[in-house]
């Protein structure tokens, strides 16, 4: 059985088109964001949710829609959430082998739950899980990163009543900092090849120059109908937004629009690291993030 | 080594020169540097230069018969040797013993014709703005040397010569046949010091320190001013491979040894070093260091060891020398580390360092020289073999 790939990332990080453009290699299966991991157990993931102010895992239930019954519909979510229900004493090793049942024993499982569980026991049990699993750490510049976040907040009533409530600021600068340490801990933890870093935003900008890397690095073809079959992320079954009752399971904006557009990849630049946070005008990046993002080539 | 040489002693470059094995020591916890003579025919120890004549920026070299009282003086301006190289320049009836000295005190290139008294032929002040000549090499006619500060600091006046910049002479004890070689950090604000000198295939190699977008090597044919730029971006690996520690050529191909010298973030050992070299026909390869997508194309360690050969206590591979058989041998720090290879691709430990204890920096400085490999190792010194 292959063993998956993980992408790790924050949020707001290119981790769908990544895992969709990756997903479509004829040995891969991308999958939306599972969310099964930060937990021991499926019911105990569902628990998470609920007092998280989440009522089902999306991306699982499209996944096992579709895999079970060939088809995402309000009634094969239904039947999927039934699925879940029953079967909350799985572990997330077992959920991803039964997908991996389905999806056929020579196709590697891509996921890219950038949730993980913040305090990185997500990506501790996957590598528990998978310790011969690949890992590919996401990069995007904090501030186009943090930009990004702050507007799925600012247009997400309910992400902005939470923060209301908790009276809690948005730290989007944190979230790229802390999450990033945490996934170069886990590097230093794994052998020789194990977890590659992708600059987001070169990965986008010269999409046919990574690809065969990426291939390569997996042990993949790389040959020309293989890449092809990347650069067309939107034939995935999961590109899309989904049923009325399970719409989500990656970022909005790719399931809205999820074909490459070479032309505006081409033209991304980086932004600065010297000016005020977007999102704090009185406050520059911390050392501590400025370090890091040099660290990474971010400028 | 000689006993009173001090357990933080650190040596910054080893050479054969006359029939003497010259061993440059850094300065230390507010010991200045100075320069150790070995007689290998009779394991006898000279120091031949007096620290406290090294702390005016300059200034004359003493012999000193025991460096037992030398090493007791402690002065404000620490300064100390990093570089040697043996030239005859146009000037000279026979090979001389240039010294590469830096320091807050001032920068200054000392010459001894017979490797006991030294004389400053070129000497820059302290309030020049930058503290050090870095590296030195032989390249064809002339004798070569870096300047730059390495690390930032105050808005630099120009002194009598600009930073960051190679420097050549065909005549080096004259001060007026120094030429500028290079443009400023190559072009580059950046690049904050030009580490490492070699010579590759008839080319002046230089490689770089910039902790913000990663090393960059630089080269310059025979006869040319130009300067092509062979490899950027620290290998893409950006800032954690800020700075080349060295930069050798060995049967046609450039070795590159990376170093990082930054804060810890968090509890992680950033950034163990890399060994990569540039092959004849100019490609770059990861020899042992971190798996990556580049715009040359996938790299994964040759050597299937990650940075730091595995270790992450070692931040620097600064060292290297061939053996007569064609082994090579490098060394690291702080956390001393040795490594042996038959093919430059498979690496055996010869030597790791599990301890916590990086005084004195490791393996600092290795040479072939006087029929053998000299490995200069948390102030002691060990010989390997034979040196090509």
């Amino acid at each position: 059985m292959p063993e998956p790939l993980f992408i790790l990332c924050p949020g707001r990080s290119f981790s769908s088109v990544v895992c969709a453009v990756i997903g479509q290699h004829p040995q891969c299966y991308g999958l939306p964001e599972l969310y099964i991991f930060g937990a021991d157990t499926l019911g105990e993931v569902l628990e998470l949710w609920k007092r998280a102010g989440r009522t089902s895992l999306i991306g699982l239930e499209r996944t096992l829609a579709e895999l079970h019954d060939g088809k995402q519909t309000e009634e094969t979510i239904l039947g999927a959430r039934a699925w879940i229900r029953a079967n909350g004493h799985m572990t997330s090793a077992m959920v991803m082998e039964h997908i991996q049942e389905l999806v056929g024993k020579d196709r590697i499982l891509v996921e890219k739950s950038s949730g993980f569980g913040m305090d990185g026991s997500g990506i501790t049990q996957a590598i528990r899980s998978y310790p011969r699993a690949s890992f590919i750490q996401l990069l995007r510049h904090p501030r186009s990163r943090g930009v990004s976040n702050k507007k799925a907040v600012d247009d997400n009533k309910m992400m902005r009543m939470f923060g209301l409530l908790s009276g809690t600021d948005q730290d989007y600068e944190g979230r790229w900092t802390n999450k990033h340490i945490q996934i170069h801990e886990l590097s230093t933890r794994l052998p020789p090849g194990q977890l590659i870093r992708i600059h987001g935003e070169n990965f986008l900008r010269d999409i046919t120059v990574y690809l065969p890397q990426i291939c390569e690095w997996l042990g993949i073809r790389a040959d020309a109908e293989a890449i092809a079959a990347m650069m067309r992320p939107e034939d995935s079954p999961y590109s899309c937004v989904g049923p009325a009752n399970a719409k989500g399971g990656a970022n909005r904006g790719f399931l809205e629009n999820p074909v490459l557009d070479l032309d505006r990849m081409a033209r991304m630049k980086d932004p600065t690291l010297e000016a005020p946070m977007d999102w704090a005008p009185d406050r520059h990046f911390s050392d501590t993030t400025r370090m890091l993002a040099h660290y990474y080539g971010y400028r | 080594m000689p006993t009173d040489m001090g357990p933080r002693a650190r040596v910054t470059a080893m050479t054969a020169f006359g029939r003497g094995l010259y061993l440059a020591l850094a300065p230390v916890a507010g010991r200045t540097g100075m320069l150790w003579r070995l007689d290998p025919a009779t394991g006898d120890w000279d120091a031949v230069l007096h620290p406290a004549e090294t702390d005016t920026g300059g200034g004359q070299g003493r012999r000193r018969p025991t460096a037992a009282a030398a090493l007791a003086q402690v002065t404000d301006l620490v300064s100390g040797p990093v570089a040697m190289a043996v030239f005859q320049g146009a000037g000279d009836a026979a090979p001389c013993l240039y010294l590469a000295m830096q320091g807050p005190g001032g920068a200054s290139l000392l010459r001894s014709t017979d490797g006991r008294d030294f004389v400053a032929v070129l000497t820059v002040p302290a309030n020049a703005g930058y503290l050090n000549f870095a590296a030195l090499a032989v390249w064809g006619d002339r004798l070569v040397m870096t300047s730059g500060a390495h690390r930032p600091g105050p808005a630099a006046a120009e002194g009598p010569l600009p930073r960051c910049c190679v420097l050549g002479s065909r005549d080096p004890v004259r001060a007026d046949t120094w030429e500028v070689l290079s443009e400023p950090g190559f072009g580059d604000a950046e690049n904050l010091a030009i580490t490492a000198l070699a010579v590759h295939q008839g080319r002046l190699c230089a490689g770089t320190a910039n902790p913000v977008a990663g090393f960059q090597i630089w080269a310059c044919a025979a006869g040319a001013s130009d300067w092509s730029c062979l490899m950027n971006q620290g290998g893409s690996r950006y800032g954690m491979n800020p700075e080349v520690a060295l930069l050798v050529s060995h049967q046609g191909d450039l070795w590159i040894g990376t170093a990082m010298e930054q804060p810890r973030i968090a509890t992680i050992d950033w950034s163990p070093a890399e060994l990569l070299r540039i092959e004849s026909d100019g490609v770059w390869e990861l020899v042992a260091g971190e798996a990556r997508l580049t715009p040359q194309g996938l790299r994964l360690p040759l050597s299937l060891l990650g940075p730091g050969f595995e270790d992450p206590g070692v931040t620097r591979l600064g060292a290297i020398a061939a053996m007569t058989d064609g082994h090579l041998v490098v060394g690291g720090g702080p956390l001393a580390g040795l490594w042996l290879s038959a093919d430059g691709d498979m690496w055996e430990p010869l030597l790791q360092d599990d301890g916590d204890d990086d005084i004195a920096g490791g393996v600092t400085a290795i040479t072939a020289a006087l029929g053998r490999v000299w490995i200069a190792m948390d102030g002691r010194l060990f010989t390997l073999g034979a040196g090509a």
